[in-house]
């Protein structure tokens, strides 16, 4: 019998594979090669700011609305960001299909709860309340 | 050697902290419009630091989280939410990279993981959304005697490389937590089980809740409620906890990522200069001693916490 430990996937999931995209991202934005939303030199303006009122006053809208907006270079950043958040999720839908073949009832449950509550995360569902 | 590397080390540090001294001396964060300094100083800045902090991580044995959430507030002029965002992404980014190598390798346990995960990912969830709507002078205070807190664990916590757990509870042996794992150094098979579990979940929950609130990702807390509370060998505690941290701090990253709490400016410069001074700092950890390097860091953390609660008083 496998033993759980070994049920996780190996890489791409990796965010090894985040090394070599990452920086370029960067680079991206740091020279202007896509248009920021908030050019560099404003952002200062805003960072000290409360996440709220730095919201409310540069009319970003929260949730996933970052996905719509990958044209400009600071939003493509929430791409890595977004990928590195989601890997355990993904790590998580793969190792249920061998806990439920392993009849492992009680950590498959464990496993789909755990999907859920990130998956609940994720979407904004789960702790939407407050600023 | 260590004398050195502990002086370039200090020197370094003190040389970012000048780098921003604005905010210093002024005793509050300003923007760099209002300070006059240019934008550009402080992701360098921050670059620089988080190098640094990558470096002497490894070594004195925390997570990039615990040092970049307190010493970051207290000497940038970003906002306690941004600042958060960036260390749970840090310290996810680190947990992840590590993660699925220690499981393979069989260190870190998914039996042990699972339960103690899904706890702490809940409450790390509550606490990011009560962070987030908390005013700030209270999560100022409230980090202030989190990272105090630390400190102290870090003095006097003491380790068991092998706890003794002559009998297991029923919760653990109801879902089969325990184990085998190769111990390298010894080339030994090491039996492991645990007790106290439902003791431990209690635990996990709160310190799920704390890493949520202040961004800190848990590896402080988790390794001693594992090995000293739990019973679980102190390899098996470490690898665990890292394999945690990526389950508890994905929870808490979502809701700073949805809630706006993320500025690319802040995280970029973060997580590589972060990963590469961990880079550097594995392969120092052949060199330095890292008991100076704790110190070091205890004492870095324990300015950083002391200012937090000034700032929380508004001081």
């Amino acid at each position: 019998m496998v033993p759980p430990t070994h049920l996780f996937p190996r890489p791409p999931l990796s965010p090894y594979i985040l090394i070599p995209i990452y920086p370029i991202i960067i680079l991206v934005y740091i020279f202007g090669i896509l248009e920021p939303k908030i050019p560099l030199d404003q952002v200062s303006n805003f960072w000290g700011m409360k996440s709220h009122k730095y919201l409310e006053t540069t009319g970003i809208k929260t949730g996933w609305t970052w996905l719509g907006m990958y044209r400009h270079s600071d939003f493509l950043n929430f791409f890595p960001i977004a990928f590195l958040a989601a890997t355990t999720i993904m790590c998580y839908i793969a190792i249920i299909p061998t806990l439920i073949k392993k009849k492992d009832t009680i950590y498959a449950i464990l496993a789909i709860l755990e999907v859920l509550i990130l998956v609940g995360a994720a979407s904004g569902i789960i702790a939407a309340g407050g600023h | 050697m260590l004398k050195k590397s502990f002086i370039v080390f200090g020197i370094i540090i003190v040389l970012v902290l000048l780098a921003v001294s604005p905010v210093m001396a002024t005793g509050q964060p300003t923007a760099s419009a209002a300070s006059g300094t240019p934008w550009w100083v402080w992701p360098l800045s921050l670059f620089l630091l988080t190098f640094v902090m990558g470096i002497v991580a490894i070594p004195a044995g925390v997570g990039g989280g615990v040092l970049f959430v307190p010493i970051v507030s207290s000497f940038f002029p970003f906002n306690l939410d941004f600042v958060r965002g960036a260390g749970l992404m840090i310290a996810l980014s680190g947990s992840l990279a590590a993660g699925p190598g220690l499981l393979r390798r069989g260190l870190a346990d998914l039996r042990l993981s699972m339960p103690v995960a899904l706890i702490a990912s809940v409450f790390s969830i509550l606490g990011a959304a009560v962070g987030l709507a908390l005013p700030k002078n209270i999560v100022q205070f409230g980090l202030g005697g989190v990272i105090l807190a630390i400190v102290v664990v870090m003095i006097i916590a003491k380790k068991s490389e092998y706890p003794t757990v002559k009998v297991p509870d029923s919760l653990s042996t109801a879902l089969r937590i325990s184990g085998i794992y190769h111990e390298d150094s010894t080339q030994q098979n090491v039996d492991w089980k645990i007790h106290r579990t439902p003791v431990g979940l209690v635990l996990f929950a709160f310190i799920g809740f704390m890493a949520g609130m202040f961004g800190l990702g848990a590896g402080w807390a988790n390794v001693p409620v594992l090995n000293l509370v739990m019973g679980a060998p102190l390899k098996l505690s470490v690898a665990t906890s890292s394999f945690l941290l990526s389950i508890t701090d994905t929870s808490a990253a979502w809701v700073y990522i949805n809630k706006g709490a993320i500025i690319p400016l802040i995280v970029a410069p973060s997580i590589i200069g972060m990963m590469l001074g961990a880079f550097v700092g594995a392969k120092l950890l052949t060199k330095a001693k890292p008991s100076a390097i704790r110190y070091f860091v205890i004492v870095m953390l324990f300015l950083s916490g002391f200012r937090a609660i000034l700032k929380g008083f508004g001081i």
